[in-house]
């Protein structure tokens, strides 16, 4: 078995030379009144620079936690995070506050589902954006005001020189989308972290978005992790998928082989459980109970419960990726051992 | 009714059956949210030491003649303001010489009358006025509520003070006064609180199965409602229980001879150069009955899991 | 049930006498008919008045104008059928599955209220919890008497459904009932409610921004934007062959299930315009690539184009030759 050294050196992307980002066995547990809380049970990839990683999986997965891990704002005290998360060369687990505030905003920058939150309200967009600017990179405010009408009309938001003077409770959902992602990529960031910036908006609005945050991303070439529960939005915007479920990578690779040829059972459950084109009239085929208990999670494959294909070492434990295609990584016991998906 | 075809969800499998004799036996039981709440405070160590406390100063303040080792009117010229264990005064005497102990037996009587009986006449009528406008709405609403704005446009010490200096001294024009105080508060929190459950889904759910006015109200806005005001208004009973002390200290509440914690405070004011630990006792008495009904009703809080 | 000219407004700036200056225009005289045994699905973006159509449609809010007439009785009005009585026909399914359960009742009691409230006797009313309990899939045994937050929020939308179900309507409205479930568990009460339906002999009025659920579910679909109805079809027509620019940019904008095939351009631009004192004319207009000034001048209305399917009818001056719009075209014509 070459579990061992799959476990140790993770997927890799096909570029990935050195990869910009390096997550091993990444761990969150948090300390709760019900008990501990697994909420991120060893996740391992690499994140090469200019690569959009899609995270596909639904509410307690651990999607939102991993993202929050490596951005560090998680909260401290009752969270223990394990593990190590290399970003170009620094590791972020060890390092003092201090130093992660200067990379928080010039190297990694995040954008979160409801904008509000990001935006400070009694500040207009333009002294919000400006004050980034100023703050990373010491450039005189009428300068950085310059900038920030710039980075305006970059997210195609009309009459930028109006709406930098207006406050977030102004702007609708989507301007106010268009305005965090114009205060996030106000430093150019090497990796932006985004967490379902698209699922409070409407589809008509969603679809601009993604097709924003594509644009730009080829633009300034920047690697960007996507959390989304979509399908749908994530075949729009990734070029590796990775499914997680019960806190761990179910799946990952290439997002052509994990959304139209998933390997593992979970994927393969999500995808036929998921509305789409004409299914009308047909049964869904769905995946039956419920996901895990986070603060009382098996101790083999979180999905082995509602799994169809399980057998009994599924619950024993030990459940690692291992590669099923060309950067392509399933971790399901028995695609491991038989050598073969269940659903060629 | 009961005689439609069979269950069919392919996921669950068979499904045994419960008699529905039995179902209802179990829902009409229905505390199973008081014995949820009575589990969690179980476990609460704070709440229930505080819960202790105070049972023991409300046995105390019923049983006073019991317990008091004197009586708490006798003074004694020569055995003034000596400290604790003087003769046989377990907690000394005050500045007439008379039993402390005794006195704060008899002292709780009166405070904790003045601190529970006029929450609870606020609460009667404050709650209902609170949860009438919180649920009709409209008209009924404005009334009330702007009423209380000219209430609440005092602070609550100055208004008791002022009703006070009106009726004059005396334990029932105490509690007319405090009660006056605290109606406002109350009003307000519940109207908040029933405008809220009241604009909840499962209420519209409940109107949708046609059920009356006042079914709707009691099954499902009273349920959900009473809690929460319950729980804000153990917190005024520690207000007050401070309040109608401040009221006697100022010579507006009880009046002398009577036992009073606020009152006592006052009169043993002088002798505090004297002998301090003496005059703090009240004080002390004060502290911990309006602390322990903070701490319950923190307790109470979280047991019963509010956060709308 | 038929629907006809109904319309909210919800006031929101009153001058000092009491008229309204500005107001939410939340549904405007629309019209529309469920048929008897059908899904009718109705989607749009937020702000479109979907949800007020339900609420509408139930009398939790009145509306300012219109009737509502349910198997040839008119609801409410002096001579109509009372609320009440309505009740024990149409019933909903509420979106969040935690706020539409009381959280101080089993569930088993939340189900049974409504039989109770229509006068049946204790006993009764809790055999039907119990059997619809076990008929949303919930073992009663265990369930009966637990408390909505000890459920899942898929096993409370199950509760909700049985509560829904418990008077034995004919109609159920479900407001975005399954929006806020995970998918595999959306798949789950999907298919759930297919087999109610089926088992019942249910009429379903679909609410929902999903349009791939929409498509799902529906027999006929109904889109709205602010307040308008824009088209309305056969399920099969609305999605082959969608009339309305708006419907075609709504379809063209759902993402892609493919990643080989994305999506390149975005079909429409802009946010939905806010429902406040919406535009004069045609709604859309303001966000449309073929807005013209008739649109301006006149509101489109529904029955204007002669349409391509059965019961297929668009609001839009492109598909009245007579409208005067530049782009008109009559019925079939080619694109």
């Amino acid at each position: 078995m070459n579990r061992q050294t799959l476990q140790a050196d993770a997927p890799l992307s096909a570029t990935a030379a050195t990869p910009l980002l390096s997550v091993k066995d990444l761990a969150v547990r948090f300390a709760t009144r019900e008990g501990v809380v697994e909420a991120v049970n060893g996740v391992n990839f690499n994140l090469a620079r200019g690569e959009v990683l899609g995270i596909l999986g639904e509410s307690g997965s651990g999607k939102s936690v991993s993202l929050r891990a490596i951005m560090g704002i998680l909260p401290r005290g009752r969270t223990t995070v394990t593990g190590s998360i290399n970003f170009d060369g620094h590791e972020l687990l060890s390092m003092p506050e201090k130093e992660l505030d200067r990379l928080r905003g010039p190297e990694i920058a995040m954008i979160f589902q409801e904008p509000m939150t990001a935006l400070d309200p009694v500040f207009t967009v333009g002294e919000q954006i400006a004050e980034t600017i100023v703050r990373h990179e010491g450039v005189d405010w009428s300068t950085a005001n310059a900038r920030a009408k710039n980075f305006l009309e970059m997210v195609r938001i009309p009459s930028p020189e109006r709406r930098l003077q207006a406050y977030p409770h102004e702007m609708s959902g989507g301007m106010r989308q268009r305005a965090m992602i114009a205060l996030a990529l106000s430093c150019k960031p090497k990796l932006l972290l985004a967490d379902e910036p698209t699922t409070a908006l409407d589809v008509t609005v969603q679809i601009q978005i993604i097709l924003l945050l594509r644009e730009l991303q080829r633009e300034l070439g920047m690697a960007v992790i996507f959390v989304t529960h979509d399908v749908g939005v994530a075949s729009e915007i990734s070029d590796a998928v990775a499914v997680m479920y019960g806190g761990r990578y179910m799946e990952h690779g290439p997002a052509e082989n994990v959304l139209l040829a998933p390997n593992h059972p979970y994927t393969h459950g999500l995808m036929n459980s998921t509305v789409h084109g004409s299914m009308r009239g047909q049964r869904l085929d769905t995946i039956p109970g419920l996901p895990p208990d986070l603060a009382n999670l098996p101790k083999g494959c979180p999905f082995a419960a509602r799994c169809g294909h399980a057998i009994p070492e599924c619950e024993q434990g030990g459940i690692a990726l291992s590669a099923v295609g060309k950067n392509h990584f399933s971790a399901c016991l028995r695609v491991e051992k038989e050598g073969r998906s269940f659903f060629a | 009714m009961a005689d439609q075809v069979s269950a069919r969800e392919a996921i669950e499998g068979p499904i045994p059956t419960l008699d529905p004799a039995e179902a209802l036996a179990r829902a009409r039981e229905g505390k199973g949210y008081w014995k949820r709440v009575w589990e969690s405070l179980k476990d609460d160590k704070v709440t229930i030491v505080v819960a202790i406390v105070l049972l023991l100063i409300f046995l105390a303040a019923i049983f006073a003649p019991l317990i008091a080792t004197h009586d708490p009117s006798k003074g004694s010229i020569i055995g003034r303001l000596k400290g604790f264990g003087y003769k046989d005064h377990l907690l000394g005497t005050d500045e007439t010489g008379r039993d402390m102990f005794s006195r704060l037996v008899f002292g709780a009587r009166l405070s904790l009358i003045s601190g529970v009986l006029p929450v609870i006449f606020a609460l009667l009528i404050g709650g209902s006025l609170g949860i009438a406008a919180g649920y009709l709405r409209g008209r009924v609403n404005t009334v009330i509520m702007r009423s209380m704005d000219v209430l609440y446009a005092f602070p609550s010490i100055l208004l008791a003070i002022a009703i006070c200096g009106i009726l004059g001294s005396g334990l029932e024009n105490t509690l007319l006064a405090l009660t006056i105080t605290f109606i406002p508060p109350i009003v307000r929190v519940s109207e908040t609180v029933t405008v809220q459950v009241r604009s909840l889904d499962f209420v519209d759910a409940a109107r949708t199965s046609g059920a009356s006015s006042a079914s709707i109200m009691c099954r499902h806005v009273l349920n959900n409602v009473l809690g929460q005001i319950l729980v804000y208004t153990t917190s005024l009973v520690s207000l007050s229980i401070i309040l109608a002390a401040g009221l006697s200290f100022l010579g507006l509440g009880v009046t002398p001879p009577d036992a009073e914690w606020g009152l006592m405070l006052n009169n043993l004011r002088q002798a505090i150069w004297v002998n301090p630990t003496i005059a703090a006792l009240p004080g002390v008495a004060i502290f911990i009955t309006s602390m322990s009904f903070n701490l319950l009703s923190d307790g109470l809080r979280q047991a019963m899991d509010i956060r709308l | 049930m038929t629907v006809a000219d109904l319309r909210k407004h919800f006031p929101i700036k009153r001058n000092l006498l009491g008229r309204t200056l500005s107001a939410v225009q939340a549904v405007d005289d629309i019209s529309f008919q469920v048929i008897k045994g059908e899904t009718l699905g109705i989607v749009g973006e937020s702000g479109c008045g979907k949800s007020t159509t339900a609420r509408l449609l139930m009398r939790l809010i009145e509306p300012d104008a219109g009737v509502v007439t349910f198997d040839g009785n008119t609801v409410g009005g002096a001579h109509g059928v009372g609320v009440r009585d309505l009740y024990r026909d149409v019933q909903m399914v509420f979106q969040d599955s935690y706020a539409s359960l009381n959280p101080r009742m089993p569930i088993s009691m939340s189900i049974a209220y409504g039989p109770l409230s229509q006068g049946m006797n204790r006993k009764a009313a809790m055999a039907v919890a119990v059997k619809l309990l076990e008929q949303v899939g919930l073992n009663p045994v265990l369930y009966a008497n637990r408390y909505p937050h000890e459920l899942s929020g898929g096993q409370k939308q199950r509760v909700n459904i049985a509560r829904a179900l418990a008077l034995r309507p004919r109609l159920v409205i479900l407001d975005e009932a399954v929006s806020a479930l995970d998918k595999s568990i959306e798949a789950q009460i999907l298919n759930l409610l297919i087999d109610l339906k089926q088992e019942y002999d249910l009429t379903y009025v679909f609410i929902s921004h999903d349009l791939n659920v929409i498509r799902f579910i529906s027999d006929r679909v109904m889109v709205m934007y602010l307040g308008h109805i824009v088209e309305v079809g056969r399920v099969e027509d609305i999605y082959a062959r969608p009339e309305h620019p708006y419907t075609k940019a709504l379809l063209a904008a759902m993402p892609s299930m493919d990643p080989r095939k994305r999506t390149e351009t975005a079909p429409i631009t802009g946010d939905p315009p806010n429902p406040i004192d919406p535009p004069p004319g045609c709604r859309f207009r303001t966000r449309c690539p073929h807005a013209a000034q008739i649109c301006e001048d006149r509101t489109p209305s529904l029955n204007d184009g002669a349409a391509t399917g059965e019961g297929h009818l668009v609001a839009c001056h492109m598909r009245d030759r007579r409208s005067g719009h530049p782009e008109a075209r009559s019925s079939g014509a080619s694109q």
